[in-house]
């Protein structure tokens, strides 16, 4: 699915990641925990395409050059990033953007536009699956929404365009146990055989409810530790000071 | 230059017949001769580049005919229809309410003629209009209009090189109302110069809504003087779209001559190419009690060149007035330029003022979100976002498709 060799990015010759190394095949849930300023979420607009740093190494996402690709290409191809902070886009309604993201990727996979009835009770029904109200689909995107409304938002996004690799950028922090199942239940009802997900986050409280295959820390923009779930749990426990340690 | 002047005083010689306004009309292009065009040494016009109107010997446009099969698509339903064509009034072609008529008809009413002799002839265009207008509409109305009157102003391919000079008059009376659409639009390729002056005058308690589309051709030169006096308790609201021309320039000068009245005035524009479009508007807090509010949105794209000045004079006895000006304006390419002013001149010590002016680029942010999702077109996404506000401000569904396609930006 995807395999990041020897990543390096920075910004104004100021050094984020640094030589990064991850494989992940189809199926497989990662998490990456690591320390604030380490370099988490760059390595989520890395992959997502953002612009502004200078990158090196090489990522073969569904054995295509992703790095090459420029970022809407990335999304069509399956790519989604739930970012750690959502923007708003006064003026451009959120039922505006999920169609037409929705239509960008069927028309890259040569499928005719979404029929608009199959579309709206499609996204009827996976509104109140992520908790909010149907009158958020006529606002602008993310315009006036409380910081959980906000990761909400990028969840029912996440469930119309059903992506292959989920990217999910802290989608946790700030959001109360309710809403941490709502996000955890809509990650979980995506997970198959032939769909992965990189969980960012900083709490191994949101890998109670989604259980991840791997756990990696990531510290100065390297992967410094890696195993299964109990290595969140030792990271809980003891923070990651033994990391400088070892 | 020179030869420029000495043509347009040929024209008024050999072509605007003796009439009622004889005596104003030779001031006028006396006045004319002695300024010539605007040059960027005049204020108000400095960022203007009118080069060719200095060189370009327009003659007077020539009647022409309409093919129905052209007009009829224009025509926007549920209108009262007003179609002029270069200039002229096509009376087979319209519908109107009472009191509408042509101007030529109507120079022998004093009334009409003291305004047109009120017709400030230091404004080297409006003196220009001023000698040389062949006619006009004159739209009187007494009672609230029952639909929206919808005036077409076409230029064909007769119109090519030549140029027309109107002058209108729009009167409503005391508790009257009226929606009025000015839509000019090109029906040819080449260039033209169309030098139009309005006078609205609105009687007490009159509701005055105007909305002004200039869709001209990407040659074309208009040029859009606008007399607004408002009596007390009247209401107007303007909104202008303004996207097509090589250059465009509208001058609203706005009175308040009793209090209460409230003057509402908006807009969008869209530069492109080498497009320059220039709006000015001067509001006027003469009187107590009155309320103004701008609110201008602009986009400057290639090399194109938008100016933008509003300013509002709040003179010293009108107390209490509340005056807003707010301006936001994309400037989306390194080459374009965009010149706002926003300029309060206050003399009174209790009013309420509030402005703001911004002048900005797409977010990067927002682009990479919308582009993070699979959206292609992020930038026109935007940019139709930004547009949006004054385009729903449009409530006939017709012409609200048309303007929007107007603004429409290719990604
Ligand atoms: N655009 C940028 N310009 C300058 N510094 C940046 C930029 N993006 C990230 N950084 C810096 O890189 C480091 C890693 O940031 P980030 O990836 O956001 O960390 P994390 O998500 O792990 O908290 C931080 O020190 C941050 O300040
Ligand atoms: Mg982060």
């Amino acid at each position: 699915m995807l395999t990041i060799k020897d990543l390096h990015a920075s910004v104004d010759n100021k050094a984020i990641l640094q030589g990064l190394n991850l494989t992940i095949k189809p199926g497989e849930v990662h998490a990456i925990m690591g320390p604030n300023g380490s370099g988490k979420s760059t390595l989520g607009n890395v992959l997502a395409g953002r612009e502004g740093y200078e990158v090196s190494g090489s990522v073969t996402y569904h054995n295509q050059d992703l790095l090459s690709l420029a970022p809407e290409l990335r999304a069509q191809a399956g790519l989604f990033l739930a970012f750690q902070y959502p923007i708003e886009i006064p003026g451009v309604s959120n039922v505006y953007l999920l169609k037409a993201a929705l239509n960008a990727k069927r028309k890259a996979q040569g499928l005719p536009e979404v029929d608009a009835m199959d579309f709206l009770s499609s996204v009827k029904e996976k509104i109140k699956a992520v908790d909010l109200d149907q009158d958020f689909l006529y606002r602008s995107v993310n315009e006036g929404f409380s910081g959980g409304e906000k990761k909400r938002n990028e969840i029912l996004q996440m469930l119309i365009l059903e992506p292959s690799l989920i990217i999910l950028d802290e989608t946790d922090s700030g959001l109360d146990i309710d809403a941490l199942k709502v996000v955890a239940d809509g990650v979980n009802s995506l997970r198959s055989p032939d769909r992965s997900f990189i969980v960012i986050t900083h709490y191994q409280r949101l890998l109670d409810y989604i259980v991840p295959d791997f756990v990696h820390v990531l510290a100065n923009g390297k992967i410094v530790a890696s195993g299964g779930k109990e290595l969140a749990l030792k990271l809980e426990d003891q923070g990651y000071g033994w990391l400088d340690n070892a | 230059m020179l030869k420029t002047i000495t043509h347009y005083q040929q024209l008024f010689a050999n072509h605007i017949p003796a009439d009622a306004l004889t005596p104003v009309r030779n001031q006028a292009i006396d006045a004319f001769s002695a300024m010539g065009f605007p040059t960027n040494k005049t204020e108000s016009w400095k960022y203007l580049r009118l080069t060719v109107l200095r060189e370009q010997a327009f003659t007077l446009m020539p009647t022409s005919t309409l093919d129905p099969a052209v007009l009829t698509p224009l025509l926007l339903a549920d209108c009262y229809h007003v179609v002029c064509l270069n200039g002229a009034l096509m009376p087979q072609h319209c519908t109107v309410p009472q009191g509408v008529s042509a101007l030529r008809a109507r120079l022998d009413e004093s009334a009409i003629q003291t305004l047109i002799a009120q017709s400030d002839l230091s404004l080297s265009l409006v003196a220009l209009n001023t000698a040389l207008f062949q006619d006009g509409l004159v739209i009187d109305v007494h009672t609230k209009l029952d639909k929206p009157l919808h005036c077409l102003f076409l230029t064909d391919d007769a119109g090519a090189l030549t140029t027309s000079q109107q002058r209108h008059v729009v009167r409503l009376g005391a508790d009257a109302a009226a929606t009025i659409i000015a839509e000019h639009v090109s029906l040819t390729t080449t260039a033209f110069f169309t030098n139009a002056v309005w006078h609205l005058e609105l009687a007490e308690r009159a509701n005055g809504t105007y909305y002004q589309v200039f869709n001209d051709n990407p040659k074309a030169i208009h040029i859009d003087h606008c007399i607004l006096n408002q009596q007390a308790h009247s209401v107007y609201q303007g909104l202008s779209f303004l996207s097509g021309g090589a250059l465009v320039r509208t001058d609203l000068e706005q009175r308040f001559l009793g209090e209460h009245a409230s003057c509402s005035v908006k807009g969008l524009t869209l530069a492109q190419e080498k497009q320059q479009l220039d709006q000015h508007l001067r509001l006027s807090h003469s009187v107590a009690h009155c309320y103004s509010e701008q609110f201008f949105k602009g986009l400057a794209l290639d090399q194109s060149r938008l100016i933008f000045n509003g300013k509002v004079i709040v003179d010293q006895d009108a107390q209490k007035t509340d005056a807003h000006q707010h301006t936001k304006h994309l400037l989306l390419s390194s080459t374009a330029e965009i010149y706002t002013k926003p300029e309060l001149e206050i003399y009174a010590n209790d009013v309420k003022c509030a402005h703001g002016a911004t002048i900005g680029q797409l977010s990067d942010e927002a682009l990479f979100y919308l582009k993070s999702r699979g959206i292609t077109d992020a930038r026109a996404v935007l940019i139709k976002a930004f547009n949006q506000e004054l385009l729903d401000l449009l409530k006939w569904p017709v012409l609200k498709a048309r303007v929007s396609a107007l603004f429409a930006v290719k990604a």
